[in-house]
């Protein structure tokens, strides 16, 4: 099987790992780097559990082959806490009672960062179009727009 | 995911090359669409050449002569946010908003999306609508194809086995021009129960000088409502006028029973959804 | 009243792991050398296994075992009837049925060795529709069905493997003394859970030869004990332990590959772990039953509800599951939140060639309550009386009985009614196209048994055993502000044990809204338990009568000379080394009281039910009539909780059910073409995204149960089961159609705007004896 090393930079941190064509990131983070905050939800782009940012972006690891994002830089759930600090995001889901199972947890965060990260100030209409691709079947959505919020106003 | 080789061209010369001589091989754009097919090998190339290390592929530019020319790999979210677009071909950004969500239109590319030549496809309404045209490459030089004719059916197009799309080119409009674009979904944004489009242009006087008109979701291929024009060019257009091209684009539907709606109902939403973007059209044009 | 943890809604204690990726989850898990298994399933929704050749599979590089029905036990299990095989012997009775399996080196090997194996089937005859199923000339679906164990005394004919009914008063003459009669037919759909994880298992023999299960399961004794009846292995030899759990909604209760992956883990000696695709999840797991239901309401002209009749057809699919429980307990609930003297409530679980239904966020109470809310409406509409005003005439008030004539202290469903209303303005001016519509309900909170123990450690620290599964719902969280209250000690210093077999006292499943109220009854028991023991240590060791002392930042201490105390490390550890063993406060709270008068129940599969809950939810619509489509303006859903013990979380599976109410009734279907689920994605199955979710009020009404702790009784179901009939209440308000085929598309919306008939009348479909 074809194998190449290819550099992943992932949290900040660089990984050359030799890796088949055939792997996506989803299974690089997973299976070779045991980052397991990302999930595995239906494996076809639906579900958002397996959310990463790319360049700041959120995107589908799932659908992502790991040869195609080398030397771009990717951000996991692993890698959002400050300094061992909980992200204002993640602190204000525990706060506003965000959470219930907590599988679509890790990319709902990293969806909401990414939406602050464009504009600190979002409407709810903002954030419900960021959030749409993460699906949630515990919360209803509802705490989770009211934490967002409470993260931007930090 | 079953085996292929990976390839990265450093050029479209090269990739078309490649592609000329390896029967099996796959291009990758965005991945969006491609790799869901990999993963349930519904698709199994022999290679897979990855048109993004080619620079230059994701480029908008907009000559007054020329009008607008987007490069296949801008990815849907470079559409929408594009200053350029939203400028001088708002219909395609509302397209591009449209699309699933997010995290996909950050991936998928609207090359990709056009080749892979889905029926309910949101950019293809908005493209025909504008009278868009493709360009392809192959090693035996550059064609180019009026969009309507892109498409030949479902997930099937005009592409031959070493032909790329290079460029989509949509020709400049006149100044008082107005589009809307519009689709029925089981829930917002997911795909397209049926969807249509319309870009209407007006004089000073407001008769139309341009008119449009672009369906997905509701035959193997989208389409081009071709009548739309007739009934619509040179008239101040009335209410008349708006439902025969209505009745026009329902009669060349051709839409099918799946999960999401019955023929009969798509058949029916044509009418409803063509009367809606054309008084929307209509009226943003006016306003102009 | 006010106390210290308890009625806050503190961080929940799993927050952190969860919000930075540390939770694990089945599929984070991983042991040397484990094995990945894969099952392979039938293609036929009824057949006879003719072969199954192995050869190929077997012969492929990286294959460590295939197993078929030949290498197992003859065992089956179930939760009423003991009907289902671990894989399949000798004939299949739904597409997706498990048939083999195997345990491979990889994935990709498992995969692929799957494709090897070869089944020859000899179709058979099949029926999917639960009517024509009943039929005496319909296919037999489980021939030895009399032969079948079951765990309560069930009424069975043909392929109806369980039929319940309700009888108070005289139906005939009920209707006889009714003004008006209202009856129609009502059908629902199947609606799958969709919780984010998808369902898995890891197994392995341990060195002891115990076998040892991970598993997604909202219920760790459940899987013990079906693994021990499918493959003969002693409960004793099988210890089962749940990691962090992404969702379950009632779907995680039963087994589903846990028996595979332990017949694979002893063939191989080694872990295999199967985690089902999300394909298989929609195709071969346990959606919501489909249901058609015939009603009949007889009113007075004042309103008054004078007698009610019900048939209510469950499809249970190829096996019974949960089926007869949620029959019986639809059917249970079908009078609704009303005194209504004279009623007949039928319930038939029958078996059909499709996948197996199982329990899901209502169990048969969202199903019924569609029929009965519309019927309320619709009887409303003829005697021109406001739908509100109906059902708030006839609904039940304190002191009135539940079906089986329990007498009911806490009952807040008037108070529900009344603030969901108002909260979407009610009474207000609507505009064109819009409507209003209200639905009101009833649910249980106790049912079965919760076991607790609360050991105080040699340091002070508390430790609290119990079996009880949070899977979101934030069970673990109140049970632990339960044991903070009675003994005063932070949340902290608490570490809850669950989720362990070998470490957890017994619970049923963690389901049917109940680890507020049952689970709650047996931690606060078992902390109260301990603080009496503490407290007689104290007085002991400190030479005091008990009553003089008192608990306080972790210390016991004479009331009023508050400087001779002992802290809680020092009981602990007297406690332990002196004394000899730790203080373990125990409580195993079974619900037998008050019992169901069963003079006019036949077929109820359940012993007493208690800790009932009602809830009122209301929404406003807007109806495109060009293309039918429904859009939700504004909702609001209203709870009688008792006491909220976490007010947040309250509100989070108000919102969440809500939610899921709404996916129920307008977007979700699995769709069937014969036995074949055509649409198993997430692509084709459509749940409420972000952006589809109108403005929601929670609203917490607080009813006071005596029998509860703090006066709580429970929630996690409720959420969901009034929000259909409340919208198509509202689009009957708002366009004067009237949907009674769930889910309510836009197509069925504008063809009832046109005047098409949506459903079949109930005599040309209810020809169970020809």
């Amino acid at each position: 099987m074809q194998k190449q090393d290819i550099q992943l930079d992932i949290d900040g941190k660089t990984y050359s790992i030799p890796v088949p064509p055939q792997r996506t990131l989803l299974e690089v983070l997973r299976e070779t780097l045991g980052l397991t905050g990302t999930k595995e939800g239906c494996s076809e782009g639906e579900c958002g559990v397996c959310t990463v940012l790319l360049d700041g972006l959120p995107v589908r690891s799932c659908l992502l082959l790991a040869v195609d994002v080398r030397g771009r830089k990717i951000m996991t759930i692993e890698g959002i806490s400050q300094k061992g600090d909980l992200h204002p995001l993640q602190k204000a889901f525990i706060e506003h009672g965000a959470i219930q199972c907590g599988f679509c947890t890790p990319g709902m965060i990293l969806s909401a960062k990414a939406i602050l990260d464009q504009n600190p100030f979002p409407s709810e209409e903002e954030i419900r179009s960021g959030l749409s691709g993460n699906l949630c079947r515990c919360t209803g959505y509802v705490k989770i727009f009211k934490a967002v919020q409470a993260a931007a106003q930090r | 995911m079953k085996y292929f080789e990976y390839v990265e061209p450093k050029n479209l010369i090269e990739a078309c090359q490649f592609l000329s001589q390896n029967e099996g091989a796959k291009i990758l754009a965005g991945g969006a669409s491609l790799v869901v097919l990999l993963k349930n090998n519904l698709v199994r190339p022999s290679h897979l050449v990855n048109l993004k290390t080619i620079p230059g592929l994701d480029t908008i530019r907009w000559d007054d002569q020329e009008g607008l020319k987007i490069g296949p790999l801008n990815r849907h979210r470079d559409i929408l946010f594009s200053p350029l677009v939203q400028k001088h071909c708002p219909i395609l950004a509302e397209a591009a908003s449209k699309i699933a969500a997010p995290p996909i239109r950050n991936m998928g590319t609207i090359g990709g999306n056009l080749c892979h030549g889905e029926p309910s496809a949101d950019f293809p309404p908005a493209l025909i609508a504008v009278g868009a045209k493709l360009k392809l490459l192959s090693p035996k030089g550059e064609r180019i194809v009026p969009i309507e004719k892109f498409f030949v059916d479902f997930y099937e197009t005009i592409l031959s086995e070493s032909e790329i799309l290079v460029e989509i080119h949509i020709p400049p409009l006149p100044p008082r021009t107005a589009g809307t674009y519009i689709k029925l979904d089981k829930i917002t944004n997911s795909i397209a129960i049926v969807g249509v489009a319309s870009v209407i242009s007006l004089d000073e006087k407001g008769v139309c000088t341009f008119a449009g008109m672009g369906l997905g979701g509701v035959a193997p291929t989208p389409l081009k409502v071709e009548k739309a024009e007739k009934i619509l060019l040179s008239k101040q257009i009335e209410e008349g006028h708006i439902d025969q091209v209505a009745k026009e684009a329902q009669a060349i539907s051709n839409p099918i029973t799946n999960v999401y709606a019955s023929d009969e109902y798509r058949k029916e939403m044509v009418y409803v959804l063509t009367k809606r973007v054309l008084k929307e059209s209509l009226k943003k044009a006016l306003s102009m | 009243m006010e106390y210290q943890y308890i009625g806050k809604s503190i961080p929940k204690v799993d927050g952190t792991e969860k919000v930075n990726g540390t939770a694990l989850y089945i599929n984070d898990l991983s042991f040397p050398n484990m094995l990945w298994g894969k099952v392979l399933r039938s293609i036929y929704p009824h057949a006879e296994i003719v072969h199954i050749d192995k050869n190929k599979a077997e012969r492929l590089p990286g294959v460590k075992a295939i197993i078929t029905a030949q290498d197992i036990p003859d065992g089956r299990y179930g939760p009423f009837i003991k009907d289902e095989p671990v894989l399949a012997r000798r004939k299949v009775r739904y597409i997706g049925e498990p048939v083999a399996a195997v345990a491979a080196i990889d994935r990709e090997t498992a995969e692929e060795a799957i494709q090897l194996i070869e089944v020859e089937y000899d179709e058979l005859p099949s029926v999917f529709d639960p009517l024509e199923a009943m039929k005496s000339d319909a296919p037999l679906i489980h021939e030895e069905l009399s032969s079948y164990f079951c765990v309560f005394p069930a009424v069975q004919e043909g392929n109806t493997c369980s039929h319940t009914t309700f009888i108070e008063g005289d139906v005939q003459k009920g209707f006889r003394e009714a003004d008006l009669i209202i009856e129609d037919t009502f059908k629902t759909h199947m609606h799958h859970q969709s919780y984010m994880e998808p369902s898995g298992a890891i197994a392995m023999v341990d060195p002891s030869r115990k076998i040892v299960i991970y598993s997604s399961t909202q219920g760790i004794f459940i899987t013990q004990s079906r693994v021990s009846e499918s493959l003969k292995i002693p409960m004793s030899k099988i210890r089962v332990i749940a990691p962090n759990i992404g969702g379950g909604f009632g779907g995680k209760i039963e087994t589903n590959v846990q028996p595979i992956c332990v017949a694979l883990a002893q063939r191989t000696g080694l872990p295999v772990k199967i985690v089902l695709t999300r394909e298989e999840e929609f195709t071969a797991s346990r959606p919501r039953h489909p249901c058609v239901i015939w009603g009949k309401l007889g009113v007075k002209k004042d309103g008054t509800f004078v007698a009610k009749e019900m048939i209510n057809v469950f499809d249970t699919g190829a096996y019974a599951d949960d089926g007869p429980g949620v029959t019986g307990f639809g059917s249970l609930m079908a009078r609704g939140p009303y005194r209504v003297p004279h009623f007949k409530i039928e319930g038939y679980c029958v078996y059909t060639n499709k996948v197996k239904t199982g329990a899901f966020r209502g169990f048969g109470n969202p199903q019924t309550t569609f029929a009965s809310e519309s019927l309320i409406d619709m009887a409303a509409k003829e005697l021109r009386m406001d739908p509100l005003e109906m059902r708030l005439k006839n609904a039940l008030n304190p002191g009135d009985q539940s079906v089986g004539k329990q007498t009911l202290y806490s009952v807040g469903i008037k108070e529900c009614l009344e603030k969901a209303a108002s909260a979407i303005g009610w009474k207000e001016k609507k505009g064109v196209c819009r409507g209003r519509g209200i639905a009101s309900i009833n649910h249980i909170s106790g049912l079965l048994t919760v076991s607790a123990f609360v050991r105080i450690n040699e340091d002070g620290t508390i430790s609290l055993h119990i079996g009880t599964m949070e899977i979101g719902q934030g069970s673990d969280t109140i049970l632990t502000q339960i044991v903070a209250e009675e003994l005063g000690v932070p949340i902290e210093e608490i570490n809850l044990i669950s989720r362990d077999t070998d470490a957890a006292p017994y619970t049923w499943a963690t389901s049917a809204s109940r680890l507020t109220y049952t689970g709650g009854n047996a931690v606060r028991l078992a902390a109260i338990d301990a603080r009496e023991q503490l407290l007689e240590l104290a007085s002991k060791q400190l030479d005091e009568n008990k009553e003089d002392l008192m608990i306080q930042n972790k210390r016991v201490f004479v009331k009023w000379a508050p400087e001779k105390g002992l802290t809680f490390h020092q009981l602990g550890a007297i406690s332990c080394w002196v004394k000899g063993g730790p203080i373990i406060g125990k409580s195993s709270f079974m619900v037998e009281t008050p019992a169901f008068d069963r003079s006019g129940f036949k077929g109820f599969p359940f012993g007493t039910m208690t800790g009932y809950i009602f809830a009122a939810q209301a929404t406003e619509v807007e109806v495109d009539v060009e293309t039918g489509k429904v859009k939700v303006i504004q909702c609001a859903s209203a709870h009688d909780v008792g006491y909220a013990i976490h007010p947040q979380n309250v509100e989070g599976q108000i919102e969440g059910g809500f939610v899921q109410g709404l996916g129920y009734t307008l977007s979700e279907e699995i769709v069937f073409d014969g036995g074949k689920v055509i649409n198993p994605s997430f692509a084709d199955y459509k749940i409420p995204i972000a952006m589809d979710i109108p403005p929601l009020t929670p609203i917490i009404v607080e009813a006071h149960d005596e029998t509860g702790p703090y006066g709580a009784k429970g929630l996690g179901e409720p959420g969901l089961v009034g929000v259909a009939p409340a919208i198509a209440n509202a689009i009957f308000d708002a366009v004067g159609v009237r949907i009674k085929d769930l889910p309510i598309t836009p197509e069925k919306v504008l063809d009832a705007i046109k005047g098409k008939q949506v459903t079949i009348p109930w005599k040309d479909i209810w020809k169970k004896n020809d």
